[in-house]
């Protein structure tokens, strides 16, 4: 019996499973809206992070009434695509670390014995290939050469300010 | 130190919208999985509930389940040819509107309309509306747009299941 229990439980205190993962829903939002703001100086400013035709892009996606070229004009929708892509990925990374996921070292062993970390994981997967898509279709370029991981980058910002908070 | 987050913080007490906005994540993700786990036993005890790619999905994930044997299943029914990756992207669809949807239920406290304006709400509410916007647009894309009263009805049944047992804030 004892050696039966061994096989199936886990090695190590597993305090997510068992407690409510509760989260302050408008505390993220507040939390979402601040990253994001910090995301868009970087996309805007920093016109070699994404380049000047999708940092104009992007100027435009948020302040319609500024004045734009034709060129920059046209690829507004794909903007507009990449902004909402850019929350929802944001949105999705701090509701999995709400419900006690760790972006970075998640293992599927894991996620196995918890299935409420799993359906916020798989959420978070998804906006995160969303991204992907809507960053190539900005950069008209293909997933084997873009330039930017944005993703890389968001995960940096948020789990920062999380950290200093805590401390 | 405190200086350097002076900046950052909110201008006003959150004190009131913490209590009010509070959710259990794991309750929430429990009930996607029952909703959605729901949505699968009326396919299959009803065929006439969802017709085609619709279907399939539900019949896909419930195989998932364990609940049928997909290939037998689709074979007695007579099924047209099953296209894998579409099926999963919009098996991935329902899994998020689902989950979208209680968190918006869930933040809004079950009040239909209310806070709709408020910042901390408004993020939840467009969650959603993208998140209903994929799964329409992939079922165009799979069926065209004769589709749309079967995706109605998935989302109605999913609507109702929400207010069957809502999943409100604590307090």
């Amino acid at each position: 019996m004892k050696k039966a229990m061994s096989n199936t439980g886990p090695k190590v205190p597993y305090s997510v499973q068992h407690a409510p993962a509760t989260a302050d829903l408008a505390e993220i939002s507040r939390r979402e809206m601040e990253i994001t703001q910090r995301m868009i100086g970087r996309f805007v400013n920093d016109t070699k992070y994404l380049g000047e035709k999708a940092a104009a892009a992007i100027h435009l996606s948020l302040k319609p009434l500024i004045d734009a070229t034709p060129e920059i004009r046209e690829i507004k929708g794909n903007a507009d695509i990449f902004m909402d892509a850019v929350r929802d990925y944001i949105h999705n990374l701090l509701l999995l670390q709400a419900a006690g996921g760790d972006i970075f070292g998640m293992s599927f062993k894991t996620l196995d014995k918890n299935p409420a970390l799993l359906v916020f994981y798989q959420a978070f997967v998804r906006a995160g290939d969303r991204l992907y898509d809507a960053t190539n279709k900005l950069l008209d370029t293909n997933v084997a050469t873009c330039p930017v991981n944005i993703n890389r980058d968001i995960d940096e910002i948020a789990t920062a300010p999380a950290k200093s908070r805590a401390e | 130190m405190s200086a350097a987050f002076s900046g950052e913080g909110p201008q006003k007490s959150y004190t009131s919208q913490n209590t009010a906005t509070t959710v259990d994540l794991l309750t929430i993700s429990q009930r996607q999985r029952e909703i959605v786990d729901g949505l699968v036993d009326k396919a299959i005890k009803d065929p006439e509930y969802a017709k085609g790619p619709i279907h399939q999905v539900l019949m896909a994930i419930a195989e998932g389940l364990g609940k049928i044997k997909y290939d037998d299943y689709m074979h007695e029914a007579g099924s047209p040819e099953f296209d894998d990756v579409n099926t999963l992207a919009l098996k991935r669809d329902i899994e998020d509107y689902v989950l979208s949807s209680l968190l918006f239920k869930a933040v809004q406290n079950n009040e239909p309309g209310a806070n709709a304006r408020d910042k901390n709400i408004r993020p939840y509410l467009e969650l959603a509306q993208n998140a209903a916007i994929r799964l329409g647009d992939n079922v165009k894309e799979l069926a065209g747009d004769s589709f749309s009263p079967p995706l109605s009805a998935l989302m109605d049944y999913i609507e109702a299941e929400i207010q069957k047992e809502p999943t409100k804030a604590l307090t």
